[in-house]
């Protein structure tokens, strides 16, 4: 009985087992070469979370030292306690950079200033960095006036900053008064906040209730007030910079540890795959021989 | 009292920056690497008009004699 009934079952298991090896073949090779590609792209972004890691040291080191010329700016703003003017011309100044992977940084930044170009729709924007005018240039793009690129490969320097504010100071076509430098701030090594720093100009300061007890002259105000642009700019883009390395290094380790999930699981896979055809080819060896 | 550099054009920043290189050339070369750094700007820039960019340009860094005779 045992006998017949193998052979009854055995064409049927030959054809399918047959069927099953081949089909079995196939998604071995297949999970195989996705074991390949996925292990490949795990040593690529585990070497650049080391990459990231070891330029956010340096970052952070260089925005601890922007910081101290950005409150330079901050604490003049604050004791005089300027004010911003009714019905001032703004200028949008939105800091990001060409480098990409790193997360949500450049989205956030383009939300931030899409957001208050929806509220104020025609103040000029000037845009540091490309995938941020990737973005706003789908949206806003009449509102660009300026844009530059080659940034944030370095940490900026602050002849850098120097010449784009003064690029921008020098075109008189742009008015302005306040200039709002849309930023993202370094919050901690795994999270950054989008922010804004605001410029007054020198009509404004000198309208500010502390400062108003003081003889001035013009002139040095002038002088005082686009080095103060200068600094606010240097801050927000070494600070930018450092949130944007911390950023990277964290969709880096996220992009392993998924990797190196996806490694375990296709490898479970191809162990399964291969013992199931063993175990096939094993039972048609013993229906075989079971039947002669 | 009205500067001469202001009343020639420039700005304060690029007043300083050119006050800064000429500071960087003077500095002894043992620590000349290290200051040169800071050095260098490789910063393009484009105008947009109507919504379309021109052309990428370097950012425009006023030249100085000093450099000039070099």
């Amino acid at each position: 009985m045992l006998v017949r009934s193998a052979i009854a079952a055995r064409p049927a298991t030959l054809v399918f087992s047959v069927a099953g090896q081949t089909r079995n073949m196939a998604t071995l090779k297949e999970i195989q070469t996705r074991l390949k590609s996925v292990t490949n792209i795990s040593k690529i972004t585990a070497s650049m979370k080391m990459i990231a890691s070891t330029k956010t040291t340096r970052a952070q080191r260089a925005m601890n030292v922007a910081r101290a010329y950005g409150q330079v700016s901050n604490d003049l703003i604050k004791q005089a306690e300027v004010e911003k003017a009714a019905g001032a011309k703004e200028l949008l100044i939105t800091v990001s950079s060409d480098k990409g992977l790193c997360g949500g940084i450049h989205s956030s930044l383009s939300r931030y200033s899409r957001k208050h170009l929806a509220e104020n729709n025609e103040v000029p924007v000037v845009i540091l960095g490309d995938k941020a005018k990737v973005q706003l240039q789908r949206a806003y793009p009449e509102n660009i006036r300026y844009s530059f690129n080659q940034l944030g490969s370095t940490i900026p320097t602050y002849d850098e900053s120097s010449i784009i504010a003064s690029t921008i100071l020098n075109d008189k076509s742009i008015e302005f008064d306040n200039a709002k430098l849309v930023y993202n701030r370094f919050v901690s090594a795994i999270s950054f906040e989008t922010d804004a720093i605001e410029c007054y100009p020198v009509s404004q300061i000198v309208e500010a209730p502390n400062f108003k007890a003081y003889e001035y002259q013009e002139d040095v105000l002038e002088n005082l007030n686009e080095f103060l642009f200068a600094n606010s700019l240097h801050w927000a883009l070494v600070e930018g910079h450092a949130a944007e390395m911390a950023a990277k290094r964290t969709a880096m380790e996220n992009a392993t540890k998924n990797a190196g999930d996806m490694i375990n699981r296709l490898t479970l896979q191809y162990n399964r795959g291969r013992q199931a055809v063993i175990t096939n080819e094993l039972i048609d060896i013993i229906t075989g021989a079971s039947a002669l | 009292m009205s500067f001469a550099w202001r009343a020639a054009g420039m700005n304060y920043l690029q007043y300083s920056s050119i006050a800064a290189r000429a500071l960087r050339r003077v500095v002894k070369p043992e620590l000349r690497s290290e200051v040169a750094k800071r050095e260098g700007v490789a910063i393009k820039f484009a105008k947009w008009d109507n919504g379309k960019a021109s052309a990428s340009n370097p950012v425009p860094v006023i030249e100085t004699r000093a450099k000039a005779e070099n």
